[in-house]
């Protein structure tokens, strides 16, 4: 470890500051500028009803900037927190949600809607829904398929015993399986869907509003809390399973349900902003760094940390190209790929692959 | 109030592991298995901590079926330690004691209590703050046995100690300090069941020996009935003296 660690009542303090310097950032610069005071106006025209800020600006806060800057912080933290539960689970700081093929499973369905349904059927008008839809089921199926695989063939091994590694090796399996039913159906789609599907594989915030926030929001609080519940029994998960096994943990129902609302929370994330990559994967490596492997901390840490990073990260990517705008997950990727490579190298604290 | 085992059998698919075997713990006695590679010991620790099922036999844990334990209550009564603990995230000894507490409800200030002294049991005491995963390979084995003596470490009920192999990393002072830790613990309404491969460590804390081969128990009784010449050359397949002990007159023995 080149840090030594630091108390959570420190960096955590620390690192919503940060947050709350990228979230006043993210509202302020766009196509429009939005000075500090008017944002300022703002709040308090919120609460006390109060305008000091014209009313075209207030809309678009209101109506642009707000709604996605939630989504940013959502999609962030769920990404952030499934990261550290999945490193948890499988015992190993390399896993990343990605692997259990809940991201596979969400580009299978996003895809498939996008290439297969007709242009100018009846159904689309609804297009965009019905690709969130399916995104959403297919991460949600693809996980039940390969944890129930997963299951059957590590009952088929000597110990009998549920193993994540196998889990492992059908998400590995899987999410072939899944790049090639996507490469397939690339190969047949017309000139304005491959421009489409290109750009949600990639990943972009670009254009969401309230309806989307409705639908991820409450899928994401709702695993967020039930992870955080669970952070105890997560530690104990460490030890081994056989070892939390006999410390009076129920461990197959421990992952059951573990897997169960990273599915839900990455599912519902991926479905509506496409994928972004790495996030789920840094974010925990860093909290760990700076908080110890705690789950207590580590788990309500990787959230916050995975918000905070999206945050600049969505700031970065509207402002670089501007008026333009990057898809958000090419920068996560390309901030991304090269961690992950120094930290293979460096395997300075257990790394087991 | 007692751990029962009565013919007790488990194959690996078609080879037989555990081999009708019968045997009771007590509390207040040191029961030490010993026996060649492959004779069956880890497995009967395994079928006795339910991580394995038997394929026949029954095992009563103070009275009840042992298959029958409330997860949580069985981790109140009894534990185990393995020899292949693979920890790799760094957390403090101090953290990997206190997972022990587990399956209690006693508050943080006790379980803390509980961790230092255990700790201080094993001579540990002093890497408390240490990163577990810095630590080299035997003081890593006294901080899990720690957190094994940590989770039955008021017993206030008849409680159950299993170790498998818990000297394989240990120095001779640390072998000795542990296992005179575990005599003190038996001592005190806890029963404990040892698989080792040191005879000599086995004869001088053992109150039972119980000598396993091919998933049997071949001999059973105290280290003098059990670690005859015969006994030993005949399951180990090499020439051995047995000689007394200098001081305490338990049979030593040495390879011939």
């Amino acid at each position: 470890m080149f840090l030594n660690r630091l108390k959570p009542i420190i960096i955590l303090p620390v690192l919503c500051v940060v947050l709350l310097l990228g979230i006043i950032t993210s509202l302020s610069t766009g196509a429009v500028d939005i000075t500090l005071q008017e944002l300022f106006s703002w709040v308090v025209a919120v609460i006390a009803d109060n305008p000091g800020i014209s009313e075209s600006k207030s809309l678009i806060i209101e109506h642009i900037r707000l709604p996605r800057l939630i989504l940013v912080l959502v999609v962030g933290s769920a990404l952030g927190i499934s990261g550290a539960a999945i490193q948890g689970l499988f015992r190993n700081p390399l896993a990343d949600p990605a692997l259990i093929g809940v991201s596979g499973g969400a580009a299978l369905g996003a895809v498939s809607t996008i290439v297969l349904l007709p242009v100018g059927s009846l159904l689309a008008g609804y297009i965009e829904w019905i690709k969130i839809t399916m995104a959403f089921f297919g991460s949600l199926m693809a996980t039940v398929l390969v944890f129930y695989i997963g299951y059957s063939a590590s009952r088929k091994t000597e110990s009998n015993r549920f193993s994540v590694v196998i889990v492992l090796l059908v998400g590995i399996a899987f999410n072939a399986l899944a790049g090639a039913i996507i490469s397939m159906l690339t190969y047949i789609a017309d000139d304005l869907s491959l421009r489409e599907l290109t750009f949600w594989m990639m990943g972009s915030f670009s254009g969401v509003g309230w309806e989307e926030v409705y639908f991820v929001a409450p899928a994401v609080i709702f695993a967020i809390t039930g992870l955080c519940l669970i952070s105890r029994s997560l530690n104990v998960l460490l030890l081994g399973d056989i070892e939390a096994e006999h410390l009076g943990i129920n461990v197959k129902q421990l992952q059951i349900f573990t897997l169960l609302l990273v599915a839900l929370a990455v599912g519902a994330s991926v479905s509506v902003v496409g994928m972004v990559g790495f996030v789920g994967l840094i974010v925990p490596h860093v909290l760990r760094l700076l908080l110890g492997p705690n789950m207590n901390w580590l788990l309500p840490g990787a959230a916050v940390g995975g918000a905070t990073l999206l945050v600049y990260a969505d700031w970065v990517s509207r402002s670089i190209l501007s008026p333009a705008e990057l898809p958000i997950g090419i920068l996560t990727a390309l901030l991304g790929a090269p961690f992950f490579l120094a930290l293979l190298m460096s395997r300075k604290y257990g790394v087991r692959p | 109030m007692s751990l029962i085992a009565k013919h007790l059998s488990y194959a690996y698919g078609t080879s037989p592991v555990i081999n009708d075997v019968d045997i009771e713990i007590k509390p207040g006695e040191v029961n030490v298995v010993i026996g060649p590679n492959g004779a069956g010991k880890s497995s009967l620790l395994k079928l006795l901590s339910a991580e394995l099922k038997a394929d026949s036999g029954t095992i009563l844990l103070n009275q009840q079926i042992l298959s029958e334990w409330a997860r949580r209550d069985l981790a109140r009564v009894r534990t185990i330690f393995h020899q292949n603990e693979s920890l790799s995230f760094a957390f403090t000894v101090m953290e990997v004691v206190l997972f022990g507490r587990t399956p209690h409800k006693t508050g943080h200030a006790e379980n803390r209590e509980i961790c230092l002294s255990a700790l201080e049991a094993l001579d540990a005491l002093q890497f408390k703050d240490r990163l577990y995963t810095e630590l080299s390979g035997g003081e890593k084995q006294r901080v899990q046995l720690a957190r094994c003596f940590a989770q039955i470490w008021e017993n206030k009920q008849a409680c159950y100690l299993l170790l498998d192999e818990p000297v394989s990393a240990l120095d001779i002072a640390h072998q000795k300090i542990l296992m005179q830790q575990v005599k003190n613990f038996s001592e005190q309404n806890v029963g404990v069941i040892i698989a080792l491969h040191d005879l000599n460590l086995a004869a001088q804390y053992a109150d039972q020996i119980l000598l396993m081969n091919r998933g049997r128990v071949v001999s059973k009784g105290t280290p003098q009935q059990v670690l005859t010449t015969a006994n030993i050359e005949s399951v180990y397949k090499t020439a051995v003296s047995v000689i007394p002990h200098p001081e305490s007159k338990v049979p030593q023995i040495l390879i011939s």
